[in-house]
């Protein structure tokens, strides 16, 4: 009885092929509403998957604040339906990087050559979006990348490559900059540093920075720590920093291992005084929703703050995250929304879809403070890297379950709570 | 031992149709870039001719030999690696270092076989599983071949000499080549006394020793015909990417097993099969379908994996040998018995 | 060195959990002469479940032990009807891709129930930390360590004691005599894969004590378990243990010593040499 089942099964599946094959080659184009397509590759499977999902739903409501006509939300491309100089709307195409690079660089190639998108946004982690700008350079299509920080990825001399975020060498330059403003208010946090970082391309480029910034500051590095990835256990790693007992201890990890992390630091009794994770994992909702309050204390760098919701458009970008998906905006959600609304800017402005003027476009994009969500000076491309140069980034902590920013001092919220209790006394 | 075998002529009248088909799928095939003008399916047929060849050369060492190597991605990423770090390095032109890697993997996989041929069939699976995964360790954590980030390739240098094109045509005809070589490969070893020992080997290996067949030897000679082949996919695979990390190139090990497995082990176009069935679904599942996040493409090439299984343990290529019998069953009755195979 | 006590107990406790991993898949392939590659990911299965019972109902682990113990056994049957059976006279391709095949499907369709994200069972009746010497322990990881030897020794019992346990054994040695002697061959197949799904279940709900459950999670744990099993012996009970507790200390000692991104390298290696030296492993009999 399985055999027939499964023989029925087989028929149909092959039947499937076919007409996907054909339909893949003969390119059959169907008519709908005009729009103009936009490829988005995110990691919706595997590993960081719940991000990517999270970033998918924010650049689904930045969608439809593009195409329709919102009033009380002051970003790029609200006041508009759509693109008029382009008579479409936008579509975004979502496809799945799995969070590996060669399969992001087959994404992108997909988009361009089959779904035939004008530009490509993505893709979170550093390597994918490494693999999948260079298929967009070499087929000369415009990308946009929101959320990541690798510095590499604006120094290869790519025409194509245009990044909204500040990367990981700002960001690390920023704490350092923050550990010398609490130096100056007469707080000292010490001079030693454990670093503990996933060997990956984002985590060995965090690494680096902070030895150059380390060396700048003048503080000393007495732990360089890598681990592989999503490992079974962190015992070993957390053991390492654990007797190399630093005064500052620094952490770049994706969730997965941000969750880890905490939960071991707990379970071996370990508790710096103070830890500063370079965003990404610990910046993810997922992160306090699943250690609660073993999450507290722990320093962040991040763009985004929910404490900024005292911008109206904030709060009300944030209230259709709620809605959506019952999480909050977060750092990354937030700049892949801000992506989508970047790149609408450039595609209002710009002559046609041919990808030499929408290169142009973004070339001269030059959008406002106030129409940013983030305390940034607003968005402006450097001409030789495309990369920000108007972005700023902010220490949080997490106090009490909730992201505070404690630098820069203007919008700071609360003082940074030092040092961080032992497990027995929280 | 006896050398003289009874040869099976190549050109019956039984063989009569798959040359026929053969010599027409391969006209069509080289006309292909001409009129498919969607870039798309072009790569995904670069594609099923690369995992062919790949899954070629784990059919010699696992389906003609008969020992279940898990772990063939390792000759891949030799491969991949040794042209990629000597050509932006150090400037070796990457067809030179196609060879200089083949000669790497093929070092590699005696220094492998060596000690490892003697384990029996589960215990070899599992201990190539566990070479990969050191070679992939090693390679994460060794900053002269680029680490975990990986090796990304100077967009610059394009054309033939440097085996780095911008459109798709020329690296189709190169797949091709590589798959028309992997079938090469297997005719050699299919007509030769190589392919009589070897399956002999697979079938029972204690069997051959009595006959006075240098087991080692044989195994250690598919295994050189298989990391040969493995590590020309790598640089292939490197220089089509234009970029190689530890997960795109020493990952590959289930996947080429899986489709040559699904196609017929012990066959020659069975990876072709295979591969002509496996990337295209897994390739247009996640265009339509992954873009939802629920994995939907996933839990069909699972489905499909599982499937096949059960229907036709033989793989893909038993249904067309059913077919093919079946068509020419007055021809086998006239036909005499063919030799016997082997000894 | 001073910390080597803390990294001796947490190698033995984790080795612990991944002997009881390994058990099952032990079992399956002494009996059935087959690999379960898909072993981790049942065991991801049966944290899902316990993850249910404990957000849905509100039934802590240790509580839902059973019930989760006697669905795995009954989904490991169902398994061996539906689709092994028709393997288990195949070649070890067929039934390694087979159980490939299961290892794609249950994590994707696990990703398409649960989504991808991370869940957690927060504050089970087993929470918090326990000193033991010098080290610190989460208790979750003890518990799981104590049953898993707990575990081993019912199951060694059951198999070396008691009459359904010998035809296990008689099958195991030789399928195609067993018949003979009455024992209905696929029955004990069946019941094969049933304890030992049954088992890598319960090392699940331990797990889930203390550990982060997303679909994947089982591929972190997958070669350990292959690694310790073929260690130990095929069909060893106390040979999956022992190997297992060999690995996870061989793990924390590597990572320790030598530095983390290795420990694994340190493992497979030894794995390796081992293997070559004593092909059936510590405790294995079979030829």
């Amino acid at each position: 009885m399985v055999k027939r089942l499964c023989g029925f099964f087989a028929l149909g599946l092959a039947l499937a092929v076919c007409t996907f094959f054909i339909y893949g080659v003969c390119g059959f184009a169907y008519a709908a509403e005009k729009t103009v397509k936009v490829g988005a590759i995110f990691p919706l499977s595997g590993g960081v998957a719940q991000t990517g999902v999270l970033c998918k739903a924010a650049m689904e409501i930045a969608q439809e604040i593009v195409n329709g006509k919102v009033d009380d939300i002051l970003v790029p491309g609200a006041t508009t339906e759509g693109f008029a100089n382009l008579g479409a709307k936008l579509e975004l195409v979502f496809m799945d990087s799995q969070n590996v690079p060669e399969k992001a660089m087959s994404a992108a190639e997909q988009l361009i050559t089959q779904e035939n998108v004008v530009a490509l946004l993505g893709c979170y982690t550093s390597a994918t979006t490494a693999t999948a700008s260079q298929a967009a350079e070499r087929l000369g299509i415009p990308f946009l990348n929101e959320s990541s920080t690798s510095p590499i990825l604006t120094n290869r001399g790519f025409q194509w490559f245009f990044r909204c975020t500040p990367d990981d060498d700002f960001f690390t330059r920023n704490f350092f900059e923050f550990l010398r403003d609490e130096e100056a208010k007469g707080k000292n946090y010490g001079r030693s540093i454990a670093v503990l970082y996933e060997n990956t391309l984002w985590g060995a480029d965090v690494a680096k920075a902070v030895q150059k910034y380390a060396a700048e500051f003048d503080y000393k590095i007495i732990a360089d720590v890598p681990y592989t990835a999503r490992a079974a256990s962190l015992t070993s790693e957390v053991q390492q920093i654990k007797s190399a007992n630093a005064d500052i201890v620094m952490l770049a990890s994706y969730v997965s291992d941000a969750i880890l992390l905490q939960t071991t630091f707990r379970d071996l009794d370990y508790s710096p005084s103070i830890i500063l994770a370079h965003d990404a994992g610990f910046n993810d909702p997922n992160f306090l929703k699943t250690v609660g309050s073993a999450g507290n204390y722990v320093l962040s760098r991040e763009v985004y703050a929910s404490t900024l919701l005292n911008k109206p458009s904030v709060k009300k970008l944030n209230e259709l995250m709620v809605a959506k998906t019952g999480y909050p905006l977060d750092g990354n959600s937030a700049r892949a929304l801000m992506g989508v609304l970047v790149l609408s800017d450039a595609l209002l402005r710009t002559k046609s879809t041919e990808p030499d003027d929408l290169r142009q476009a973004l070339l001269e994009t030059d959008i406002p403070a106030e129409q940013v969500i983030f305390p940034w000076l607003g968005v402006k491309f450097d001409p030789e890297t495309h990369q920000i140069t108007t972005g700023r980034g902010i220490v949080v902590q997490i106090q009490d379950q909730n992201y505070i920013p404690v630098w820069p001092y203007e919008i700071a919220g609360a003082d940074v709570l030092y040092p961080i209790p032992q497990w027995k006394d929280r | 031992m006896n050398r003289t075998f009874v040869k099976r002529s190549f050109w019956t009248k039984k063989n009569a149709f798959p040359i026929a088909a053969f010599l027409t799928l391969t006209a069509v095939a080289l006309l292909a870039p001409v009129y498919i003008k969607i870039l798309f399916p072009l790569h995904v047929l670069i594609m099923i001719y690369l995992y062919s060849a790949l899954g070629t050369s784990w059919n010699i060492l696992s389906g003609y030999a008969g020992q279940i190597s898990l772990g063939q991605s390792v000759f891949v990423g030799v491969g991949g690696y040794t042209s990629s770090v000597l050509f932006v390095s150090y400037g070796v032109n990457p067809w030179l270092g196609m060879i200089a890697g083949a000669l790497l993997a093929a070092i590699f996989g005696w220094l492998i076989g060596k000690p490892c041929f003697r384990l029996s069939g589960r215990y070899f699976a599992i201990a190539t599983m566990a070479v990969v995964q050191i070679a992939y360790i090693i390679v994460t954590r060794w900053e002269f071949v680029g680490g975990a980030r990986g090796i990304y390739f100077p967009l610059k240098n394009w054309g033939l000499r440097f085996f780095a094109f911008r459109a798709k045509a020329p690296y189709y005809y190169i797949a091709f080549g590589l798959m028309l070589f992997s079938f090469l490969m297997v005719l050699i070893i299919e007509k030769s006394h190589i392919g009589y020992y070897l399956k002999t080997i697979r079938e029972d290996e204690d069997v051959a020793k009595a006959l006075g067949i240098d087991v080692p030897k044989y195994k250690a000679i598919a295994m050189a015909f298989s990391t040969t082949l493995a590590a020309m996919g790598g640089t292939f695979l490197a220089q089509y990417l234009l970029f190689a990390d530890p997960d795109s190139l020493f990952m590959l090990s289930i996947p080429i097993m899986l489709l040559t497995v699904m196609g017929g082990t012990g066959s020659m176009f069975g990876p072709l099969i295979g591969a002509g069935v496996l990337i295209p679904v897994q390739e247009y599942a996640r265009a339509y379908w992954s873009g939802s996040g629920q994995a939907l493409d996933q839990i069909l090439y699972g489905l499909i994996i599982v499937v096949i299984v059960i229907l036709q343990p033989r793989g893909l290529i038993g249904i067309f040998e059913g077919a093919r019998r079946r068509f020419f069953r007055s021809e086998a009755a006239q036909t005499k018995t063919p030799q016997r195979e082997g000894i | 060195m001073e910390h080597i006590e803390q990294v001796l107990v947490s190698g033995l406790f984790a080795g612990m959990v991944y002997g009881l991993i390994s058990i099952g898949l032990s079992l399956i392939w002494g009996i059935m002469d087959m690999v379960n590659f898909a072993h981790s990911d049942f065991m991801m299965l049966a944290m899902y479940f316990t993850y249910l019972l404990f957000s849905k109902l509100g039934l802590d682990p240790l509580f839902s032990l059973p019930l989760v113990a006697a669905g795995m056994f009954c989904l490991g049957v169902l398994t061996y009807f539906l689709v092994i059976r028709h393997v288990i006279g195949g070649e070890l391709v067929q039934q390694t891709l087979c159980t490939f095949g299961l290892v794609v499907l249950l994590q994707s369709v696990a990703q398409y129930l649960w989504t991808g994200n991370y869940q957690m069972i927060n504050e089970p009746l087993v929470s918090g930390n326990i000193r033991i010497f010098a080290a610190s322990l989460s208790k979750g990881q003890v518990v799981a360590g104590v049953a898993s030897l707990f575990l081993a020794g019912a199951i060694w019992w059951v198999i070396q004691k008691t009459r359904i346990g010998w035809a296990l054994m008689a099958t195991a040695q030789n399928r195609y005599s067993a018949p003979l002697v009455g024992i209905k061959v696929d029955r004990m197949f069946a019941l094969a894969w049933g304890i030992g799904l049954a088992s890598v279940g319960a090392a699940g709900v331990f797990l889930a004590n203390y550990y982060y459950i997303y679909p994947q999670v089982g591929a972190t744990f997958q070669l350990l378990a292959l690694v310790a099993v073929a260690l130990g012996g095929f069909g060893s009970i106390p040979g999956a243990i022992v190997a297992g507790i060999a690995v996870g200390l061989i793990e924390a000692l590597s990572g320790y010593l030598i530095e983390p991104a290795y420990k694994y390298l340190v493992v497979f290696s030894l794995y390796i040499v081992v293997v070559l030296v004593r092909p059936h492993g510590f405790f294995g009999t079979h030829s």
